[in-house]
């Protein structure tokens, strides 16, 4: 085994390698090397193994290589160390470096890596600034980080946004960035990505907070390129590669003070910032047991994240649930908007009850004093229901001077006397004369109809009638059964019974068709109408006994037809 | 004109008249008595509106009369002066409401009567009487023009039946409503007697007597039922000294007892 540096010899602003050769073995050894004060050794070394014939004798090694990068002056000796190659524990011998002071061209070098850096920095930079540079404890402020890049650096991305590094803070999450194109600065273009988020001091103290991002940068892959510094060789299409830059801010330290005790408020439970507070109740007039939402907003800048919820003592006529919580405002920082608790109450008696005003405290840390406020008291009316708790005498006696007070707001007089009647009464029909009477009337109508219609009745006209009424069903009868001659013969049937009862005392079917037709004639009925009967007789005999007589028409519309003329014969 | 017209004119000019001049000192008397209430004499706009309720009623009277003992915290004359209200106006939504809170106030528990369908509310039983003589009679005189004529036997059914069984709906609608009726002139609204306190307890007694002591108290406000004779009347004791006693339950009947004619108010003049 055997160490070198190589060179032996360096100048400071150059590095030097620091080699181990182990001979006829190719495995990895184990052992770490001796820290020396002055230099600095690469983490990662580079290995290498060979193999090889020397005068026909296999002959293998292992070399293993480290950077060393001097940080003063002077000679450096390594000593010898042990390291494990396998089974066995190898020495390895002591080694020596010498540095040199920089030459002239290091100085020049040196200057030229400097101001790479510096055009480095100035080609992506996080700015971060607050609105105040100190803070309350708890206090919550919106901060902006800004990341800058210049327009001509290739990125391709943006690898890792802004990330905090100070643990006397917490930040809200950072969302998408507001994007400003060829912002000048420095007298270069830049594009300028901007979030803005909540910054809440966690930390009392002095405290410090710096923010750092990556980026993804195209560069050449030829790293000795003549321009120096990859970020700044100008890739040709496409052939470079992507590489991490980190970019990060300057540190900035923020006093962040306690809060002061003096005067605090007893209900203070936290909040910082500017605030006003109203309430309201979704209805001012429920039934026992209904549930109301009484909605509490605070309205203005300040930790809302960190705000909890206004304590609610409604005394015992409330019931009150657990608050919901809803943020209305700037979701990025938390920091503006309106806070809203909503609280679902149940009273617990009926009467006219009063939702008590809600007391909130909040420290101002401009003026850096507290601030109480309260919500207006809510009148609130309970009726009893339809399933209501009995109120006990104490109850009574304990709500009765404000429910007397309120009363005067419910029972309102009426200005006007409205209808006036003689007495409050409800007439019972039973006893009532107008009832009786209404009666009578009815049964006296019901009783004359009758009489009426038994004096008039005739025992021949009802008898002509009931087989009028036997005819006309018979002549339905004949229709549903196609049967045209029993039609017919039922149909002339019917015509001389209802001249018969048209013609009281004569004997129509005695008579011939000119003999009905006179005496119809005689009673008064139109020419047409005997016309049209006439036919109708005609059509029946011949039906009846010449037989045989084709008639297209059906039988339905005969019917129809024979009706309406029969009718007529009343 | 002759004398017979004359006289019909002079009848129409005095009942026109009478009419106007009544029911101008109504009003008169009620504007009186909403400014004595306006301007804090509580005392005198009671006197006022008990005064103009003896002869004429209003819904609005016994509203502002009930609010009225309402503020002098006599709860049980509010109650009863809301459901006189109620019966002249029973879709006065605050006067429903009111009465509720009143009730609440006295302690009381929402009377039965009071949570009864309207269709069959004591007041719909004219209107069911009525449409029932209309169909009765009006079928009867139906069947006696139109049976000997054209209807055949199955129609005649159908309408029969129809018609019996419309009558038959609303004769159990009339006989509900008459029930609530029934129950509606019976009712009264216990009240304490002035000298025990706005709010005492009225007792039940057990006899009709004041040195009887008592099955139970009820609160003022509370609805009692009037127990009748036989010929339908109150059963009524008058004592030696001339106080009319009634006896009176709650209308499951769990509760009894005799009560003197001060300590109850009718909600209806019977």
């Amino acid at each position: 085994m055997e160490t070198l540096f190589e060179p032996a010899t360096i100048t400071l602003s150059n590095s030097s390698i620091y080699k181990i050769i182990i001979h006829g073995s190719q495995e990895s050894p184990v052992g770490s090397v001796p820290s020396v004060s002055g230099l600095q050794f690469s983490k990662t070394p580079r290995t290498f193994r060979s193999a090889s014939f020397i005068n026909g004798i296999p002959a293998v090694r292992f070399e293993l290589s480290f950077e060393v990068k001097p940080q003063r002056e002077g000679t450096f000796k390594l000593p010898a160390w042990n390291l494990r190659v396998g089974k066995q524990t190898c020495q390895a011998p002591s080694t020596t470096l010498r540095v040199l002071p920089p030459s002239q061209r290091d100085k020049v070098r040196q200057a030229e890596q400097k101001k790479r850096n510096q055009d480095l920095s100035e080609a992506a930079y996080l700015d971060f600034s607050i609105t105040r540079p100190y803070m309350f404890e708890g206090e919550t402020m919106e901060g902006q980080v800004s990341l800058n890049i210049w327009n001509r650096l290739p990125v391709t991305r943006i690898d890792r946004i802004p990330t905090k590094t100070g643990d006397g803070f917490s930040i809200t999450e950072l969302g998408q960035p507001v994007e400003k194109r060829n912002v000048p600065k420095n007298g270069k273009n830049y594009n300028s990505y901007n979030w803005k988020f909540g910054i809440t001091a966690a930390l009392p103290g002095i405290q410090s907070i710096s923010f750092s991002s990556v980026l993804r940068v195209r560069v050449k892959q030829n790293r000795n390129s003549p321009l120096g510094n990859p970020f700044f060789s100008d890739p040709f299409f496409g052939f470079g590669s992507e590489e991490g830059l980190e970019v990060g801010s300057d540190p900035l330290t923020v006093e962040v003070r306690s809060l002061p005790t003096d005067s605090r408020p007893k209900g203070f439970a936290g909040a910082i910032g500017i605030f006003t507070l109203a309430s309201a109740i979704d209805k001012d007039r429920v039934s026992l047991g209904d549930p109301v939402r009484l909605t509490c907003k605070i309205k203005g800048k300040g930790n809302f994240s960190a705000m909890p919820a206004p304590t609610v003592s409604l005394g015992e006529d409330f019931k009150v649930g657990p608050p919901a919580f809803s943020f209305d405002g700037s979701t990025s920082t938390l920091h503006q908007g309106v806070q809203s608790f909503e609280y679902v109450i149940t009273p617990l008696r009926p009467g006219l009850l009063e939702i008590p005003p809600i007391p909130v405290s909040f420290f101002n840390p401009d003026n850096e004093v507290y601030t109480s406020l309260t919500s207006s008291p809510h009148p609130l009316r309970v009726d009893p229901g339809e399933k209501w708790m009995e109120p006990s005498s104490v109850e009574v006696s304990q709500s009765d001077e404000k429910s007397t007070s309120s009363a005067n707001n419910m029972f309102q007089t009426e200005s006007e006397p409205g209808e006036w009647v003689s007495s409050i009464s409800i007439e019972d029909p039973l006893s009532s004369k107008m009832f009786w009477g209404a009666q009578a009337v009815g049964l006296l109508l019901f009783l004359s109809v009758l009489f009426f219609r038994l004096k008039n009745r005739n025992p021949l006209m009802e008898e002509l009638k009931l087989k009028d009424r036997v005819l006309s069903n018979k002549l339905r009868e004949t229709v549903k059964h196609k049967d045209r001659a029993g039609f017919y013969k039922s149909l002339r049937r019917r015509i001389r019974l209802r001249a018969s009862m048209v013609c009281p005392g004569a004997n129509p079917s005695a008579l011939s068709n000119k003999e009905l037709l006179a005496l119809l004639k005689a009673r008064g009925y139109s020419q047409n109408l005997l016309d049209e009967i006439s036919k109708l007789l005609q059509i029946c005999e011949d039906h009846e006994y010449a037989g045989g007589v084709k008639n297209t028409d059906s039988l339905e519309s005969e019917l129809s037809r024979s009706q309406s003329i029969i009718r007529k014969l009343k | 004109m002759n004398h017979r017209s004359t006289a019909l004119w002079l009848l129409l000019t005095f009942v026109l008249l009478y009419s106007k001049i009544f029911g101008e000192s109504g009003d008169r008397a009620f504007y009186d008595a909403v400014r004595a209430e306006a301007s804090g004499d509580l005392q005198l706009a009671r006197s006022i509106y008990e005064e103009l309720a003896k002869n004429q009623h209003s819904a609005n009277l016994h509203a502002n009369l009930a609010n009225l003992y309402f503020k002098l915290e006599d709860y049980g004359r509010s109650i009863l002066h809301f459901r006189k209200s109620l019966l002249l106006n029973p879709e006065n939504r605050e006067s429903i409401s009111n009465l509720s809170f009143a009730m609440e106030m006295s302690g009381v528990k929402k009377a039965e009567s009071l949570k009864t369908n309207p269709a069959f509310s004591a007041t719909a039983q004219f209107i069911w009487a009525s449409c029932f003589t209309i169909l009765l009679w009006g079928g009867f005189l139906l069947i006696a023009l139109l049976v000997p004529r054209r209807l055949n036997s199955t129609t005649l059914t159908g309408y029969t039946l129809l018609w019996a069984g419309t009558l038959s709906f609303l004769a159990w609608g009339w006989q509900e409503s008459r029930e609530q009726f029934n129950f509606l002139r019976r009712e009264v609204i216990s009240v304490a007697i002035k000298s025990d306190g706005k709010n005492a307890p009225v007792p039940l007694r057990r006899f009709a007597g004041k040195g009887s002591n008592y099955n139970t108290m009820v609160n003022p406000g509370t609805s009692l039922f009037l127990d009748l004779d036989r010929s339908g009347n109150p059963r009524m004791h008058q004592g030696p000294d001339g106080e009319k006693w009634f006896l009176a339950r709650s209308k499951d009947g769990a509760n009894k007892g005799w009560i003197t004619e001060l300590e109850f108010g009718k909600i209806i003049e019977l």
